[in-house]
C-alpha cells in the first residue's frame, strides 16, 4: 500500500480503537468489531501460535496484486484499506472474488459508517485524544471489565480471525529447551528511527530486539568495576524481523535495563508497533512500540545455575578477604542480570502480593482474593505521558525510590515474621522425637529431644520424626527475599489481537521471585529446601554434643542418594574422572559425618559417641595427624566406613596449608588431600565460633570443607562483633547472606551507621529460621526449667597475705603506681599499656605466692611476653631471697630440733599417741593433733590460740612470752605434729612464713573437705600454670600422702596424657582426695567435671565470662550435687579491685555495640580502677 | 555486746562446779563479763573473818587482755588504794593468757595474806605498815572487824 489515505487509516484507526475500547465495546456489527479492538485488550490468542499475517503494505504476492487489481475493477470506489481488508478474509476462500464483493456489498453500509466515524475522528483529533485520556481517567477501575467482555468476544464470533491490519509478524517457535513462556508484562516505549523508511510502518508489525555488540570484547562492556563503560542503547538495536535489518533503537533507559536480559532463555521480548506517524519515516522519527516481557520455563528451572556462580563468588571473596571483591566478567555479568531483573520488574510495574494475614507461615494460598494482581493500568495511563522525555527522568526517579521502599518494607516484613518465630513458646512447642533405642542408648531430655526434631527438620529427615509431619502441620520458613507474585493476565499484543488458544500448559496463579538472587520458582520456595543444617546455639552445657550424636546416630548416613553422585564413587578406578572434577563434584562420602573440635574436646567426643553408639557397625575414627593414608579411601571405597571421623581445626588447617602449597604450584592432584578430597554427608563444627575470623587460616581451611549437611555447634554464637556470625553463615551457605555484598549492605554498614535495631533484627532474621538457642533459664511448657541443677554457691573468701608476700606486693606496687602516674599524666597510658600489664601481672603473681615471681616458665603464657622490665630488679630478688631466708634460717635454727622433739615427745606423747591436753588459752581440751603448735620451751596450745596471741602480743608491742612460763618465744620457734604414712608423730617446725596466704588457707579448705566428705573430688583453677606447678609441690608437702592424690591438667599435656589425667581423675575413690590442678586456657572449654562439686579458684579472671566458664565445667547437666565454689581473693590488693571490674564487666556487658575508642576508653578506666 | 567467747562460758561454769575455797564469783544477769566477787580473808592474815566484796570485769579482748579487779569493801593494805585498785603483777605486765579468773582471784587472796609494802599502791598505808607494823595490822584487823563483815 502506498497512498496517503492508507496512512491517515492507520492513524485513524488508532484513535479509533483507542475510543472504542474504552466507550463502547458492545457493538454486534462484525466489521466494526474488527476496528474497535484495544491496543491492549483483546481476544486472547495463542501466543505459540505461528503467525503468517501478511501486511499489504510488504504485499508482494502475486496473488494480491491481481485480487487488487480485479477487485478495483469491479468497485472503483473501494478503498486500498478495504482491499487489504477483503484479501485477508477471503483469501483462501474458494472463490475469492464472489465471496469478496457479496462481503463488500452485504456489509458495506457498516463500512461505509465506518469510515465516515474514521473522517469525523480524524477531524476532532486533538479531542479525541483528551476524550480518551478522560476516559481513561474516568474508568481507571473498569479495566478489568472491559478486559473481560473484550476476552469473550473470540466465543461470539469464533471463526473471526485478524489477517490484513496487521503489519509483518516473524513466526516465532520457542526454542526447544523453552517448554513455556508467560507474559508478566506490557510496556508502551518511543522508539527512534535509526534507517530512513520509504513506507510508513503498518499497525500491528512485528519487531525483534537484536543485542548487537558488533566488534565488542565481552569484556569490554563492563569496566572493572562492573559499570557500563557504554550505554547499552547502542548494543540493543530494533530489527525489522523481515528484511533482518535494523530499523529503530530502543530508548536508553529501556536498553540498560534489558540488555542484560537479552539473548539469554529466561526473558522473551516482544516488540510491535502500534503507532508510527503516517508518512515516511526520517532517522530520528518516533515510532510507539509495545514491548511485551514473558518469563520462560527456563528463569523456573535454571535457578541452581545462579547459585552456583555465587557461590563462586564467595568462595573467591574468602581466597582473599583483605582484597576488594574482584569479580569476574561472568559474575559482573551475572550481577547486571540480577539488577536487571529487579529493574524490569519494577518497570512493568509487577508487584509483590502481600498476604494480609501476616505471615510467610500459611502454606496454602487462601489469599488469592487479596492479592494484588499485576497492574497494567499504570502503564497505560502513561502511555502518552511516556512519549515525553521528561517523564521518563521523573519515572526512572519513582523506580529507584521504589527499590528503596522495597527494601524497606523488607525488613518491616521480617520483623513481623520473626517476631513470631523468636517467642520462646514456638521453641517449646516443638514436639519431640525419641531417638530409636537400638542406634542411640542415652535417654535424652524433653528439650533435648526437641532439639532433634528441629535438627532433623532441618535436615528434612521427615521420617525420622518421631510425629506425623501432615497432621501436624508442618511450619515451612519462606525466605523474605522470595516474593510472592501473581501471574498477570496476558494482555500482550500478540496474544490480545491475534492468538486464541490458551496454551499456558499450567495453571499456576502465583510464581515465587527472590529478585536479590534473580531466581525463580513457581513452587513456594522453603528455606530448608537449600539449606540442609543449621546453628545449635544452646547454653553452654545443654548438651550439644549428645544433641548432634543423637543427630548423627538417627541419620547416619544419606539414605536416597542423588544419582549422578553414586557414578562419581561407584567408578572409583576412573582416577582422571575424579580428579578432573572441581571441588564441586568431589567423590561424596554418603556415610561420614566429619566433626571438626577443639583438641581438647576430641576425647571426650570420641568416649561419647562410643558410649551412645548402639550399634557394632556404626563406628568412629580419629583422624589425627595422618593416622590415615588415605581418607578418601577409607571413606569412599570401604564398604563400611566410619560414621564419624573425628579431626580438629588445627588439623584441617594443616591440611589447607599443605593444600593450598600444592594448588599454588598447580598441581591438579593437590585437590585430592585427605579432608578436602571428599564431600562429606555432614559436617559439624563443635565450638563453631572458632571460625569466627574471616581472616583466620582455620576459617578458611573450615569453609573449603564441602559437605552436604552443616551444622555449627556453639555455645556463643556471637562473641565480639556482629560480623562474628558472618562466617557461620558462609559456612552455612545460607543465601543471600554468604554473599558478603548482602551481608555488608544489610549489617555490617547499617551496624556502622549505629542502626543497630536494624542490623539486628536483620541479624535476627538470618539466624532465626537456622538456628536454634535454648538457656538454661528457659522453662518449658509446665513452666518447669529445662535444665534443673543443683544449687550453686560461689564463696569470695578474703585472705591477707602473710609478711614476705606484703613486703613484695608493696614494693611491686609503688613501681607499679608510678608508671602509671607517670601514663596519666603524660597522657600516654595505652602506649604504656604493655609495661602496665606486666606491673599488674606482678601484682597479681605476688598475689599468689612470691615464688611464681621467680618463675619464667614458657608453657606460661602471660610470663611469655614479659620482659624484664623491672629496672631494679635486683632489689626485688633481694626481697624474695630475704622472705625465703627467713624460713631457711628457721630450719637452720632449729638445730636444738633434737631436744625440742625429746621433750615434746616425752611430754606429750605415750606410745606415739598425743595425750589428751588442755590448751591454756582457749581452755578446751583436747587439742586436736593436727592443731596443736608447741613452744620451744614445751608448752602446746591450739594453733589458732598461740597465733592470735602472738598476733595481740606483736600488735601491743609487747615481748613475746610463753603465756605458761614467760620464756621468751617467737614466731619462728613454734613447732607441730607431722604424721606420717605409719602414722608416726614426728616434731618438725611450724612454718608459716613460706606458704602464701591462698595455699595456707587451700590446704586448710582441703583438709576440712576431706574431714567432712572423703572422695570428695575437688578442682583447682589457675590461670597462671607455674602456680599449678607450686600449689602441686606445696600440696603434696602440706597434705597426707596416703589420701591425696593430685592431678594436673596444662598445656604441656599430650592428647594422650591429658584423656589419662581426666579418666583417673573421674575415677571416684573414698578412701582418697583427688585433686585436679586445671589450667582454664588447655583445658577450659567444653571439659566436663561433673564428677566434682567443689572448686577452688585460685586467683580472679579479668572477664567474669572465663570464670564462669570455669564453673561451668563442674556446674552442668549431669551434676548431682549442689556446687561449692571457693574465690580465694587477697584483700586491700589488685585482686580486690580486678573483682570490682569484673562486676563492671558484667553490668556493661562485654561485647557488642563497642567501638575500638570506647573499648580504648574502658581500657584506660579500668586501668586508673586499679591503680586509685 | 558480742557474743561470749566459750572460754569465759567454760570459766564461768567451772567457777560454779568446781569453787574455790574462799571465793565467790557470780556473773551478772545482765552482763556475763561482770562478776561479783567475795574473797574470805585468809587465815592468820589480819584480814581474817572477813569478807570481802570486789568487782570483776573481763575486757573484750580477754583472755589476750587481764581481767579488771577492784576491791569494794573498803581496806587497810599497803597494795590497795582507797578507791580499792589493787597492785598486782598478773593483773598488769604479767598478765598471760594462760591465767584465768579463778587464777587471779587466789593471786589476790595470796596478796592480802603477804602484804608487799615495799611494792606500794597506798602510800601512806605502806609507810605505816613499814614503821609500825602492828599499829598498821591493828588498823587492818580494826577495818577488817568495821567494814569486812558478811552481810546477814
Amino acid at each position: 500500500m502506498s497512498g496517503d489515505g492508507g496512512e491517515d487509516n492507520i492513524k485513524r484507526r488508532f484513535f479509533k480503537d483507542e475510543l472504542e475500547s474504552s466507550v463502547d465495546n458492545s457493538s454486534t456489527i462484525d466489521i466494526s468489531f474488527d476496528k474497535k479492538d484495544s491496543i491492549l485488550f483483546g481476544n486472547s490468542s495463542n501466543m505459540m501460535k505461528v503467525e503468517e499475517d501478511q501486511d499489504n503494505t510488504q504485499f508482494t504476492d502475486e496473488k494480491f496484486k491481481e485480487f487488487q487489481v480485479i477487485l478495483s475493477g469491479m468497485l472503483p470506489d473501494i478503498e486500498n484499506d478495504l482491499i487489504n481488508d477483503l484479501y485477508k478474509r477471503f483469501k483462501d476462500h474458494d472463490n475469492l472474488y464472489d465471496a469478496a464483493v457479496e462481503f463488500y456489498f452485504s456489509k458495506q453500509e457498516v463500512l461505509e459508517h465506518k469510515v465516515y466515524e474514521e473522517n469525523i475522528i480524524q477531524i476532532e483529533e486533538e479531542d479525541e485524544e483528551e476524550n480518551r485520556q478522560k476516559n481513561i481517567d474516568q474508568y481507571p477501575s473498569s479495566i478489568s471489565e472491559i478486559h473481560n467482555s473484550s476476552q469473550e468476544m473470540p466465543n461470539v464470533y469464533p471463526l473471526r480471525k485478524r489477517r490484513k491490519e496487521y503489519g509483518f509478524r516473524e513466526s516465532k517457535q520457542l526454542k526447544k529447551s523453552i517448554d513455556w513462556k508467560r507474559f508478566i508484562g506490557a510496556y508502551q516505549v518511543n522508539a527512534m528511527i535509526t534507517r530512513p523508511m520509504l513506507k510508513p510502518l503498518q499497525y500491528g508489525t512485528g519487531f525483534k530486539i537484536v543485542k548487537d555488540i558488533g566488534k565488542q570484547q565481552r569484556n569490554k562492556i563492563y569496566s572493572s568495576s562492573g559499570k557500563n563503560n557504554l550505554s547499552m542503547s547502542s548494543f540493543v538495536k530494533i530489527y525489522d524481523s523481515q528484511t533482518n535489518r535494523e530499523v529503530a533503537k530502543l530508548p536508553e533507559h529501556i536498553s540498560d535495563i534489558i540488555f542484560p536480559l537479552l539473548e539469554r532463555d529466561e526473558f522473551i521480548f516482544d516488540l510491535t508497533l502500534i503507532y508510527s506517524e503516517p508518512r515516511r519515516l526520517r532517522i530520528g522519527d518516533n515510532i510507539v512500540l509495545q514491548l511485551d516481557v514473558f518469563l520462560t520455563s527456563t528463569l523456573f528451572s535454571q535457578g541452581k545455575d545462579i547459585n552456583i556462580s555465587q557461590n563462586n563468588i564467595t568462595k573467591q571473596a574468602f581466597a582473599f578477604p583483605n582484597m576488594k571483591l574482584s569479580e569476574t566478567i561472568t559474575e559482573i555479568e551475572n550481577r547486571e542480570y540480577q539488577t536487571a531483573i529487579v529493574k524490569i520488574f519494577s518497570l512493568l510495574n509487577v508487584i509483590e502480593v502481600i498476604d494480609e494475614n501476616v505471615s510467610f507461615l500459611d502454606s496454602d494460598d487462601k489469599n488469592e482474593d487479596s492479592a494484588i494482581i499485576i497492574d497494567l493500568e499504570g502503564n497505560d495511563g502513561t502511555t502518552n505521558t511516556d512519549i515525553d522525555n521528561s517523564n521518563i527522568v521523573v519515572r526512572d526517579n519513582i523506580e529507584s525510590s521504589q527499590l528503596s521502599q522495597g527494601n524497606e518494607l523488607n525488613i518491616n516484613q521480617i520483623n513481623a515474621f520473626y517476631k513470631v518465630v523468636q517467642s520462646d513458646n514456638s521453641i517449646l512447642k516443638i514436639p519431640e522425637t525419641t531417638p530409636d533405642k537400638t542406634k542411640f542408648k542415652y535417654s535424652l531430655r524433653r528439650y533435648q529431644k526437641q532439639g532433634l526434631t528441629w535438627m532433623l527438620k532441618q535436615e528434612q529427615e521427615f521420617s525420622k520424626l518421631g510425629y506425623d509431619i501432615e497432621r501436624e502441620g508442618q511450619v515451612d520458613v519462606v525466605n523474605p527475599f522470595w516474593k510472592k507474585y501473581k501471574w498477570p493476565k496476558d494482555m500482550s499484543w500478540e496474544n490480545q489481537k491475534i492468538g486464541t488458544e490458551k496454551d499456558v500448559t499450567f495453571e499456576a496463579n502465583y510464581f515465587y521471585s527472590n529478585l536479590y538472587t534473580g531466581k525463580f520458582a513457581i513452587e513456594r520456595p522453603i528455606m530448608r529446601s537449600t539449606l540442609k543444617g543449621g546453628i545449635l546455639a544452646d547454653e553452654m552445657g545443654l548438651g550439644k554434643t549428645i544433641s548432634a550424636l543423637a543427630l548423627i546416630l538417627t541419620v547416619p548416613y544419606h539414605k536416597d542418594m542423588p544419582l549422578e553422585i553414586p557414578d562419581l564413587s561407584s567408578q572409583p578406578n576412573n582416577k582422571l574422572n575424579i580428579s578432573s572434577h572441581v571441588s564441586q563434584n568431589l567423590p561424596y562420602a554418603s556415610k561420614t559425618t566429619l566433626v571438626v573440635v577443639p583438641m581438647s574436646l576430641l576425647t571426650q567426643w570420641y568416649e561419647e559417641f562410643n558410649s551412645v553408639n548402639a550399634k557394632d557397625e556404626l563406628k568412629c575414627e580419629i583422624y589425627y595427624g595422618g593416622n590415615v593414608s588415605s581418607l578418601k579411601s577409607l571413606l569412599i571405597r570401604n564398604k563400611n566406613p566410619p560414621t564419624v571421623v573425628l579431626t580438629t581445626y588445627g588439623i584441617v588447617q594443616n591440611e589447607w596449608i599443605k593444600l593450598s602449597k600444592v594448588t599454588s604450584t598447580s598441581t591438579p592432584s593437590g585437590k585430592n588431600l585427605g579432608l578436602f578430597s571428599v564431600k562429606f554427608f555432614r559436617i559439624i563444627l563443635d565450638e563453631g565460633h572458632i571460625i569466627r575470623n574471616r581472616s583466620n587460616v582455620t576459617s578458611k581451611a573450615v569453609l573449603n570443607l564441602s559437605g552436604e549437611r552443616k551444622w555449627v555447634l556453639t555455645g556463643t554464637p556471637i562473641i565480639n562483633r556482629i560480623d562474628d556470625l558472618y562466617n557461620l553463615i558462609n559456612f552455612l551457605n545460607i543465601e543471600p547472606w554468604s554473599q558478603v555484598r548482602f551481608w555488608k549492605n544489610f549489617v555490617t554498614i547499617p551496624f556502622e551507621q549505629k542502626e543497630f535495631k536494624k542490623a539486628f533484627n536483620i541479624v535476627n532474621s538470618i539466624i532465626e529460621p537456622i538456628s536454634l538457642r535454648r538457656t538454661k533459664q528457659m522453662k518449658d511448657t509446665n513452666g518447669e526449667p529445662l535444665v534443673k541443677l543443683p544449687a550453686i554457691e560461689v564463696l569470695i573468701e578474703k585472705l591477707n597475705m602473710n609478711e614476705p608476700q606484703s613486703d613484695v606486693y608493696n614494693y611491686l606496687l609503688q613501681g607499679a603506681e608510678q608508671s602509671v602516674r607517670k601514663g596519666i599524666q603524660q597522657g600516654n597510658l595505652l602506649k604504656k599499656y604493655s609495661t602496665i600489664l606486666v606491673h599488674i601481672l606482678r601484682l597479681r603473681q605476688a598475689c599468689c605466692d612470691i615464688q611464681l615471681l621467680n618463675k619464667s616458665d614458657d608453657s606460661d603464657e602471660d610470663l611469655r611476653d614479659v620482659s624484664p622490665i623491672l629496672e631494679d630488679a635486683n632489689s626485688l630478688t633481694k626481697l624474695i631471697h630475704k622472705s625465703s631466708e627467713t624460713s631457711e634460717s628457721l630450719s637452720i635454727n632449729s638445730s636444738n630440733k633434737q631436744t625440742i622433739n625429746e621433750i615434746i615427745t616425752t611430754k606429750y606423747l605415750i606410745n606415739n599417741k598425743f595425750i589428751e591436753v588442755e590448751c591454756f588459752i582457749c581452755i578446751q581440751e583436747p587439742i586436736n593433733v593436727m592443731n596443736v603448735v608447741f613452744t620451744q620451751c614445751g608448752h602446746c596450745f591450739c594453733e589458732d590460740c598461740i597465733l592470735s596471741y602472738i598476733k595481740y602480743q606483736i600488735d601491743k608491742k609487747s615481748d613475746l612470752k610463753c603465756p605458761i612460763c614467760r620464756e621468751e618465744i617467737s614466731k619462728s620457734s613454734l613447732y607441730r605434729f607431722k604424721i606420717d604414712d605409719e602414722n608416726i608423730l614426728t616434731v618438725i617446725p611450724y612454718i608459716t612464713s613460706s606458704k602464701s596466704a591462698k595455699i595456707e588457707a587451700l590446704i586448710v579448705h582441703l583438709g576440712r573437705l576431706f574431714e567432712k566428705s572423703p572422695g570428695e573430688q575437688v578442682v583447682v583453677f589457675s590461670q597462671f600454670s607455674s602456680y599449678l606447678d607450686i600449689l602441686e609441690k606445696e600440696l603434696m608437702q602440706a597434705l597426707p600422702k596416703n589420701t591425696t592424690e593430685i592431678y594436673k591438667f596444662d598445656g604441656k599435656l599430650s592428647l594422650k596424657e591429658r584423656s589419662n589425667v581426666l579418666q583417673q581423675f573421674k575415677i571416684k575413690s573414698l578412701e582418697k582426695q583427688k585433686i585436679l590442678l586445671l589450667s582454664l586456657k588447655a583445658g577450659g572449654v567444653g571439659l566436663n567435671l561433673t564428677c566434682c562439686s567443689h572448686a577452688f579458684i585460685m586467683d580472679p579472671w579479668w572477664s567474669p565470662s572465663m570464670e564462669d566458664q570455669a564453673v561451668d565445667r563442674i556446674h552442668r547437666i549431669g551434676q548431682k550435687n549442689p556446687v561449692t565454689v571457693i574465690k580465694f581473693i587477697i584483700s586491700n590488693t589488685i585482686e580486690e579491685k580486678m573483682l570490682r571490674i569484673q562486676d563492671r564487666k558484667r553490668s556493661i556487658g562485654e561485647a557488642m555495640d563497642v567501638t575500638e575508642d570506647t573499648r580504648r576508653q574502658r581500657r584506660i578506666e579500668e586501668i586508673q580502677m586499679l591503680f586509685e | 555486746m558480742a557474743s561470749l567467747p566459750k572460754r569465759i562460758i567454760k570459766e564461768t561454769e567451772r567457777l560454779v562446779s568446781d569453787p574455790v575455797p574462799g571465793i565467790t564469783a557470780e556473773p551478772h544477769d545482765d552482763n556475763l563479763r561482770y562478776f561479783s566477787v567475795t574473797i574470805e580473808g585468809p587465815e592468820g592474815s589480819p584480814y581474817e573473818h572477813g569478807i570481802f566484796d570486789l568487782e570483776l570485769f573481763l575486757p573484750d579482748d580477754y583472755p589476750m587482755e587481764s581481767p579488771k579487779v577492784r576491791f569494794l569493801t573498803k581496806i587497810y593494805h599497803p597494795n590497795i588504794d582507797r578507791l580499792g585498785r589493787i597492785c598486782l603483777d598478773v593483773l598488769k605486765t604479767n598478765w598471760s593468757p594462760a591465767l584465768q579468773i579463778r587464777t587471779v582471784l587466789l593471786s589476790i587472796q595470796a596478796l592480802l595474806a603477804s602484804p608487799n609494802p615495799n611494792d606500794p599502791l597506798a602510800n601512806d598505808v605502806a609507810e605505816d605498815w613499814i614503821k609500825n607494823e602492828t599499829g598498821a595490822i591493828a588498823t587492818a584487823k580494826e577495818w577488817t572487824q568495821k567494814y569486812a563483815q558478811a552481810k546477814e
